[in-house]
């Protein structure tokens, strides 16, 4: 796993407080976050909130923060784990009733539009039926293209065990899209 | 396990989930978040401005509890010192004490018969009267030596002016060289102190001095003047 070689400077810069370090972090991490939040949220007002609440979390645990060598950004995805647990735990989050809105695309072809986001919509439905575990390791890894070595950091697993659930997530998430998309043609 | 490994069913929700919409944050939300999060750094680290206002707050703080504490024992010491002045005890006291040493050696060759060794000492302290109208009150005071004078009323001891009207019946068995022993109350008249014998005792009788060096130690019959007004 490669870390990069001034992330133990700035670390140790940011552990005293310097704004200008701190800010470096946060314009390194701030949109992948947002993105993983995203993913695992229904709407854009909801994931702003946890993600703050990430970064807010991050000041007032950086004095505490140990530099192992593991990437930072392992330390902040695990803050946003539990923000988003917390916040399910919170407001009594069911996934599983309410249908996610619609994300914001990229750039498609309008021919393919609507087929476009038909399957994504119900790819992330899918998604959201999966076990907060499954829907980690497949966002970390493919929607945000972290490294097997990232993802088992931030989820403090061995690759090998990662490996497993990985393969375990996809199965699931092939399972529900079928469902979801059998259900979506018998109406 | 290689992604090669999966199945085409599964490559094919890789594909799609590699290819989903990446949603971004808005800049005004990124901006707005930024801000929040400096304002939480100054309130983890503190920023130094506030750092100093809050050093000299506490500057103040202590000055302010270091001049209430030093007030307190200012008032505290004043109304000790008011207590000890006002004190109803504090009577005028007059110490005087006189010593006057004899001894007599045993037999020298100068064949001095008596050697008397005295070393009247005076010494006088008084505790300045708290109110000026109180009047001294005479301490007792011891002086022994031999009589050197003897006058109706008075007896001189060394220099010493003592007197004795108020023992007469004493005074009339002494005899200068007679060793004696007073006991009396001291008191200034004019720039001399003067001695008022309350008690005489009879330590020696004059034949000592007249150089017999055998002669008995005084007996306890003579040894007071109650004795000797009782003989």
């Amino acid at each position: 796993m490669q870390v990069p070689a001034d992330e133990k400077t700035l670390i140790a810069r940011a552990n005293r407080g310097e704004k200008a370090a701190i800010g470096q972090l946060y314009n390194t991490h701030i949109q992948a976050i947002y993105k993983y939040v995203r993913y695992r949220v229904d709407t854009d007002s909801l994931a702003e909130d946890i993600t703050s609440e990430v970064f807010l979390r991050m000041v007032r645990e950086l004095p505490r923060y140990n530099y192992t060598g593991a990437p930072f950004s392992a330390w902040l995805y695990r803050i946003a784990s539990n923000c988003i647990t917390d916040m399910f735990r919170r407001q009594r989050y069911d996934t599983t009733e309410e249908l996610p809105e619609e994300l914001p695309g990229e750039h498609v072809d309008p021919l393919d539009s609507v087929a476009h986001a038909e399957n994504q919509a119900q790819l992330r439905q899918a998604l959201q039926l999966l076990p907060p575990d499954y829907q980690n390791v497949l966002i970390l890894r493919f929607v945000n293209d972290m490294s097997h070595a990232e993802v088992a950091a931030v989820m403090e697993k061995t690759e090998g065990a990662l490996r497993v659930l990985q393969h375990r997530a996809l199965k699931s998430l092939a399972n529900a899209l079928q469902t979801i998309q059998r259900e979506g043609g018998e109406q | 396990m290689t992604e090669s490994e999966f199945t085409s069913n599964e490559q094919q929700i890789i594909e799609q989930l590699h290819h989903s919409p990446a949603p971004t944050m808005n800049q005004e939300a990124v901006e707005r978040l930024r801000q929040q999060l400096f304002d939480e750094v100054d309130q983890v680290w503190g920023n130094p401005g506030d750092q100093l206002i809050e050093m000299t707050v506490q500057h103040s703080s202590h000055i302010r509890w270091l001049v209430i504490v030093l007030a307190v024992i200012l008032l505290l010491a004043g109304i000790v010192l008011v207590m000890l002045i006002s004190r109803p005890g504090a009577t005028p006291v007059i110490q005087a004490t006189a010593t006057v040493t004899a001894m007599q050696t045993s037999a020298s060759p100068t064949n001095s018969p008596l050697l008397v060794q005295a070393s009247p000492t005076a010494a006088a302290s008084t505790t300045p009267p708290a109110t000026p109208s109180e009047t001294p009150v005479a301490s007792l005071i011891v002086i022994e030596g031999p009589v050197s004078q003897i006058t109706d009323d008075y007896i001189i001891i060394f220099d010493q002016l003592i007197e004795t009207d108020r023992l007469t019946d004493v005074t009339t068995q002494l005899t200068p060289g007679v060793l004696v022993r007073v006991e009396g109350e001291a008191h200034l008249d004019e720039h001399r102190i003067v001695i008022s014998a309350v008690q005489i005792t009879v330590i020696q009788s004059s034949d000592l001095r007249s150089g017999q060096p055998g002669a008995p130690p005084p007996s306890d019959s003579g040894r007071s003047s109650r004795s000797s007004r009782d003989s």
